[in-house]
């Protein structure tokens, strides 16, 4: 009797496991798969020619296209400049920030936060008022200060720019969380053996973060090919056009040319796949596990005399990078028009006083803390099988999620709507769509902020806890949970602040019920009113920064 | 190119060194069924007609409370919301959902829901070449509004399903602040050999992404012939203007005065800027300029029949108050021009083939790309 039961007892203990593992994998497929199927499907097969047999003529033509090719090489240069400048800055202010005792330290990352929470494409006219040719406010200061350069923002270098500096706190987070869960013995070893402190930053700290570094590295490049407002703000008048604006153009004609808006979408997925596995590459080589069974307390390292120098390196970033297109969007939002030389409280009057802004404010709060939630728990619950399972097939689970990263959000878009609008009940046209298109395309970021952490924590705690009787999804909650929570927040921020001004996506799916507030500052932009498009960034930068200290008090510093 | 006398619309502080008295010239007819509308409305506006009647009947009026919905898909972002927020006032019954984006990406959208069976729009609110495509495919309900008689015959184009409820005109913008001692362009023929001193200060639109671009590009095809069109565009190139994506892009410039000219802006837009007090002018190109037109219908196949008609007599009454203050010509004869600008039938309008635009449209962009060198 007793073995006749063993098998059953033995599958009941599994079902659970089971269960979970072919609902995650079911989850995914909806919502990452089928979008990114559809887009490939569209690139060899058109069904608007009632014919289902496969053609290569979308893929010649992006093929045999100089002006696809050239855009791509753009993509990659500007791609690779601005995660190179993200990842320096990111890195150095994270290690200010979470390791150093720099006076003024956390106000100074609360600052260092801002550009999250600011549109991209709004950030872009902002550093455009800037830093143009002959007019922006900086070219116009060089001259005064006896310095005969010109600095233009309309170039390559210009749109790296921009984008590192909006990419660098998200690097920041993912070094910052991987930290603060540092077992910082190995450190004091090394000081202990007769290092600097910079010697031990450069020759210990920073290889042991190599994981989070490249994470964020690997992060900023897959976000700046996918960006779009950017790229269209500052490359359209020299006709720098990077492959999502050649997506749009194609998005644009009568009727859209799907074909080649999904070629052009594989070639992103190809530079996101290729990053992801120079990534693995790079880390297949060592261990980087620092957190073990071991108990430790991450201590502030003193500076001493060198502090003043941190301390300037994080304010000149704060006042040149931050403060200056900050300032240049409260002027805007407190004039008029641009250079008005008039200032009131009209338009930030007019915003608060609005009962279309506050509606539109809840309904995006609403659906990025609704999508921000689900989508960092699924990419939790991806990193913890990969890293923590032998399944077969989870490298595979791994990539297939961190696919869309790189697909921009127009072209997602298209494949949601493709995938939802024919279906039988209501999700098309409803607030639901969206949150699951964001769910699909983001939790890869969830993934990557999240995995960074895991990798760096021995799995002997969890099977310490397991010892003493607690189930794998207790042992996680009780042990793992806790340790990887700054990255678990840090994730649920940053998701939290894509959504809030994602744009590309939203305006192929919403409707009037789920109208977000990019929406709004978008159809503000459509007529040319930058000054109220500025007092609605602002709301906005405001909303978002006070959710993230809220969580930073509810969590004690965990949360950045 | 010397300047004829030319009248300049201007924000404030007006620059009356530039300003002149209105010239309406000879040259470029205007083909189109607007004219001859426009005397039957003035002599309607002579006898006197009863004020912005509300025609939708009582039993429409119910009918479209009890669907009590509306799905408006429309591409003009600026006065939109002003009209939604009227309509509401008017019919709270009703709850109004918008789709705001570019005239062709909601008529794409559309296109999608419709072969998914899952159309949402009850009203298309777009420019002509917009609407007059979806009427050959006839996805636009024949409904003919009561308010109709106090409108110029043009407003129901022959052969149409929708209906035209405003017109935009195109003028040339500057901002004097920036652009002090140089000569600003007054026409189109302006471009053809620019001064050297508008060199980087133009910004003009890319027709493939903007459908006012496009149909300017059209325009001036059709009436100056590829050679000249081919040289204004070469004129624009030649001093470096700054292409943009859609016309917004152009006005943060102009305002900034990174690009204080602008080849091109809708007299409502420009109403927009300079209602708020900026230094920008508005003239009228001399050789003549296209009109916009905007139109409507009712879906076929709404969701909510009743409440889309009622929104077309709406725009056919309320409305085009809202569209007047906003510096929007409307074809009611109980309408006055907008403050400020001449009366439409004062103003010299090119001829513009909409159908025969649409059907070379792609064969007209390659032919932009190819003379401007934009790929």
């Amino acid at each position: 009797m007793r073995i006749a039961a063993e098998p059953f007892i033995r599958a009941r203990t599994h079902l659970p496991t089971w269960l979970g593992l072919t609902s995650l994998v079911g989850v995914i497929g909806v919502l990452v798969v089928a979008p990114l199927v559809t887009i490939a499907v569209r690139a060899v097969i058109d069904p608007t020619t009632r014919s289902w047999a496969p053609h290569a003529r979308h893929l010649v033509t992006v093929l045999t296209g100089s002006i696809y090719w050239t855009s791509l090489a753009s993509t990659v240069a500007v791609a690779i400049g601005a995660a190179l400048l993200a990842c320096v800055l990111g890195t150095a202010l994270a290690w200010i920030f979470a390791r150093t005792t720099t006076f003024g330290r956390s106000v100074l990352e609360q600052i260092a936060q801002l550009p999250i929470f600011i549109p991209p494409f709004v950030g872009a006219v902002a550093w455009a008022l800037l830093l143009a040719p002959r007019v922006g406010i900086i070219n116009r200061i060089l001259p005064a200060l006896g310095i005969s350069i010109e600095l233009d923002l309309y170039s390559h270098a210009g749109m790296a720019w921009v984008m590192g500096i909006y990419l660098a706190p998200y690097v920041m987070m993912i070094v910052a969380a991987a930290l603060r869960s540092m077992d910082p013995s190995l450190e004091e070893a090394a000081q202990v053996c007769g290092l600097t402190k910079v010697q031990t930053a450069l020759r210990i700290t920073a290889p042991l973060l190599a994981p989070a570094i490249l994470s964020g590295a690997v992060l900023a490049f897959t976000i700046a090919v996918g960006l779009f407002g950017t790229p269209m703000v500052l490359g359209w008048s020299r006709q720098i056009l990077l492959l999502t604006s050649r997506i749009w153009i194609s998005s644009q004609a009568v009727p859209p040319d799907y074909g080649v808006m999904a070629v052009l979408s594989l070639y992103l997925i190809v530079l996101s796949i290729l990053a992801t596995a120079a990534q693995r590459s790079v880390l297949a080589r060592r261990s980087y596990v620092t957190v073990t069974g071991k108990g430790f307390r991450p201590r502030p390292i003193d500076l001493g005399r060198l502090s003043a120098l941190t301390f300037s390196i994080a304010t000149l970033y704060v006042i040149l990078a931050i403060a200056a297109p900050v300032l240049v969007l409260c002027a805007a939002a407190l004039s008029p028009y641009t250079w008005a030389g008039q200032y009131s409280f009209d338009n930030l009057r007019a915003a608060l006083d609005s009962d279309d802004v506050w509606s539109t404010m809840k309904t995006s709060v609403l659906i990025s803390t609704a999508a921000a939630t689900l989508a960092t728990a699924l990419g939790l619950a991806v990193s913890w099988v990969v890293s923590r399972t032998r399944l077969p097939g989870r490298r595979l689970l791994e990539y297939v999620v961190l696919l869309p990263i790189s697909v921009p959000g127009l072209a997602f878009g298209v494949g949601v709507m493709l995938v939802w609008i024919d279906v039988p009940f209501a999700v098309y046209g409803t607030a639901l769509i969206i949150v699951l298109a964001f769910i699909g395309r983001f939790t890869a970021y969830a993934v990557r902020s999240v995995s960074g952490s895991l990798v760096q924590l021995h799995p002997e705690l969890e099977e310490s806890a397991r010892v003493f009787g607690c189930g794998p999804g207790r042992a996680f909650i009780r042990i793992t949970l806790p340790l990887i929570l700054p990255s678990v927040l840090a994730s649920w921020i940053f998701l939290f602040s894509f959504f809030m001004t994602e744009l590309s996506m939203v305006i192929l799916l919403y409707s009037e019920s789920s109208r977000m507030f990019s929406i709004l500052s978008f159809e503000v932009w459509n007529v040319g009113d930058f000054s109220r498009l500025a007092a609605l960034s602002l709301l906005q930068t405001a909303i978002g920064l006070a959710l993230a200290i809220t969580l930073k008090v509810i969590f004690h510093d965990k949360a950045m | 190119m010397k300047s004829n006398p030319h009248k300049v619309y201007g924000g404030r502080g007006r620059s009356h060194g530039l300003c002149g008295p209105f010239a309406v010239q000879a040259g470029i007819g205007r083909k189109s069924s607007l004219r001859p509308g426009l005397f039957l409305a003035a002599a309607a506006l002579i006898v006197g007609l009863p004020p912005f009647a509300r025609a939708s009947d009582a039993a429409l009026v119910e009918a479209a409370g009890k669907e009590g919905s509306v799905t408006i898909y429309a591409c003009d972002p600026p006065q939109t919301p002003l009209y939604v927020e009227r309509f509401k006032q008017l019919y709270p019954r009703i709850q109004v959902h918008t789709y705001v984006a570019g005239c062709w990406q909601i008529y794409n959208r559309h296109t999608s829901e419709r072969q998914a069976k899952r159309q949402a729009a009850d009203i298309f609110f777009a420019t002509e070449d917009v609407m007059s495509r979806m009427s050959s495919e006839h996805s636009i309900e024949a409904y003919r509004s009561p308010e109709l008689v106090h409108f110029a015959p043009a407003a129901a184009p022959p052969g149409k399903d929708y209906l035209i409820v405003k017109t935009l005109i195109y003028g040339m913008a500057s901002n004097r602040e920036f652009t002090k001692g140089i000569a600003v362009p007054n026409d189109w023929l302006d471009y053809l050999e620019p001064p050297a001193a508008r060199r980087d200060r133009i910004s003009y639109y890319d027709p493939r992404t903007s459908s006012a671009a496009f149909s300017l590009l059209a325009a001036l095809y059709q009436n100056f012939g590829a050679q000249k069109t081919s040289a204004i565009y070469k004129g624009l190139v030649s001093v470096q203007a700054a292409l943009a994506p859609t016309t917004p892009a152009g006005m943060s410039k102009l305002l900034s005065g990174e690009q204080p000219i602008m080849f091109y802006i809708m007299n409502n837009h420009f109403g927009s800027i300079a209602s708020k007090g900026a230094p920008v002018d508005f003239r009228i190109p001399r050789s003549g300029t296209p009109a916009l037109n905007f139109g409507i219908g009712a879906t076929q196949a709404a969701p909510h029949p009743s409440a889309a008609r009622l929104f077309v007599d709406f725009m056919l009454s309320d409305a085009q108050e809202i569209m007047q203050k906003n510096n929007e010509y409307t074809l009611r004869a109980d309408v006055k021009p907008p403050a400020g600008m001449p009366a439409f039938g004062e103003l010299k309008l090119m001829d513009f083939d909409i159908d025969r635009a649409l059907g070379e449209q792609q064969n007209l962009l390659q032919w932009w790309q190819e003379v401007t060198g934009v790929k």
